[in-house]
């Protein structure tokens, strides 16, 4: 039983009522991608950076254990079969009159211009939803675009407003202090609880921008005036 | 016994921090959304006891004292509270127990001396919005994160008398709570895991239902940041800076300081009512 977890598993750590599992390297992506899109045996699952913890209220150790091998006998069985790739397409306006973008192209030694254009080409994937409901990160971003958090937070980052920090590209749901480099507006709510569901995106789908002009971010703009 | 004509109260002042809370949301926690609800589930269950509810039902859950409310109709509600004391159109009752309010009554928290939150229960409960299966106000979720002076919220009105009850509450004395390591406790430098517990902290005042900040450790970690992970209620954090601090309810759902203990759910109610600026010591077995 033990040799199932530590096949899957480079270490797991338990909590009353859940465990936190840190995948391997060789089945983080398709298994984080499974779950996601899988009706679970638990009654939450969270996902982390490099983590997932499985959560089921009111049971034992060995009956997390008994779920959880459950859960990669279904996994290993899926692998067999063609994986369905989940990709969606976003709309970004792309502001060239930030003030964030201004820093991170002398940050970065970099122009305005390529920043834009290598987050762009950038293909994405939702690595966890946290920090604030709804707050989505995604990782893939270009290596050349790796970035600090700001120094000192904004006091007041406008909803919908797209940011990169570390190696993270992350969209703000609502209006929020935050840390991170604002270089976008996305138009689209993509969190709305009084939606079923409140979230398309799952975790592990694929994520690509793509430019649209201030223009039409101003037609399609879901997030009211700011 | 009850109708349909449309009842609502008003709050007239919301004291520090009113909220409308219930068991919470759960199974959302993937979206970022933590659970929210009571803080303190035994007594807000026993506040909807005293008026007849479900344990569960929503009630207006408050901060210490002056949070005022007036009712349009005849509202029979609970107050449970250790050692609270409110007034009803002026005049003045004492201890947790349930009541009626007249119509167009006014009732108004007066003091908690000893706890945080209190609870208001309303028979039937209260009609506020409610967003994936729960009426907890949560910043990002609901429309209000909290309650505003003015606003309104509807009940059902009841007919009908209700006698009065009174329920005796020991005030509580146990400020020493055990918890288990978390993933991070072992990562500390040594001195350090030896020293973080076992020993008294002061709760903050800077303290709310996302965080209880505690005081009196204060040393600096460098580099205790792991990447962002689970974290839910009752996570006992460090950051770099050797902030301690506990999530509550609200809580962010992940986080990337180092989780060195974990609250027993049953411990987290207990917690909540240390009054801030009072000390409680976490107390963990190193073997």
């Amino acid at each position: 039983m033990v040799n199932v977890l530590e096949k899957y598993f480079d270490q797991t750590f338990f909590v009353p009522e859940s465990i936190i599992c840190w995948p391997n390297a060789v089945c983080f992506d398709a298994l984080i991608a499974f779950v996601s899109h899988q009706q679970t045996l638990f009654d939450e699952v969270i996902y982390g950076i490099d983590s997932i913890a499985f959560v089921k209220f009111g049971t034992s150790q060995e009956e997390l254990i008994h779920l959880l091998l459950q859960t990669l006998e279904a996994f290993k069985r899926n692998q067999d079969n063609s994986i369905e790739l989940f990709s969606h397409d976003i709309p970004i306006y792309y502001d060239l009159n930030v003030k964030d973008l201004n820093a991170l192209a002398i940050s970065l030694k970099m122009d305005k211009e390529e920043i834009i254009q290598r987050h762009e080409k950038s293909i994405l994937k939702v690595a966890m939803i946290g920090f604030l409901p709804g707050f989505i990160y995604m990782k893939g971003l270009d290596q050349a675009l790796y970035s600090n958090r700001k120094k000192v937070p904004s006091p007041r980052i406008a909803p919908g407003s797209v940011g990169i920090a570390e190696t993270f590209t992350g969209i703000y749901p609502i209006q929020s202090p935050g840390g991170w480099n604002i270089i976008g507006f996305c138009p689209i709510k993509l969190f709305d609880v009084n939606k079923h569901p409140a979230i398309h995106l799952k975790i592990g789908d694929e994520v690509r921008f793509h430019s649209i002009s201030e223009k039409e971010y101003l037609k399609m703009n879901a997030h009211g005036k700011y | 016994m009850a109708s349909t004509r449309k009842a609502f109260l008003q709050v007239l002042e919301t004291g520090v921090y009113a909220s409308v809370q219930d068991r919470g949301r759960h199974g959302f926690m993937h979206w970022g959304i933590p659970h929210s609800g009571f803080m303190d589930k035994a007594l807000a269950a026993l506040a909807n006891e005293l008026v007849g509810n479900s344990e569960d039902l929503s009630c207006i859950e408050f901060y210490k004292n002056n949070l005022s409310i007036r009712f349009s109709n005849t509202a029979h509600i609970a107050i449970a509270g250790i050692q609270i004391s409110f007034s009803i159109d002026g005049e003045i009752y004492t201890g947790t127990q349930r009541v009626q309010i007249p119509k167009g009554g006014v009732l108004k928290i007066l003091s908690l001396p000893h706890h945080n939150w209190a609870y208001l229960a309303i028979l039937g409960g209260f009609n506020s919005e409610q967003i994936l299966g729960s009426r907890s106000m949560m910043k990002g979720v609901t429309t209000l994160d909290r309650l505003y002076k003015g606003m309104t919220i509807p009940f059902t009105h009841s007919n009908g008398a209700m006698s009065g009850l009174t329920v005796k509450l020991g005030k509580e004395k146990e400020q020493d709570i055990n918890i288990m390591p978390g993933p991070e406790f072992k990562l500390l430098p040594k001195p350090i895991q030896n020293k973080v517990f076992n020993k008294p902290l002061m709760i903050s005042p800077q303290s709310n239902r996302q965080a209880y900040i505690l005081d009196g450790f204060d040393q600096e970690i460098p580099n205790a940041q792991i990447k962002s992970g689970y974290t839910p209620a009752g996570t006992i954090q460090i950051t770099p800076a050797g902030k301690l601090f506990v999530l509550m309810k609200d809580g962010q759902t992940t986080g990337g300081y180092f989780r060195i203990g974990f609250l027993d759910k049953e411990d987290l109610g207990q917690l909540a009512q240390i009054p801030f600026g009072e000390k409680v010591q976490f107390n963990i077995n190193l073997k």
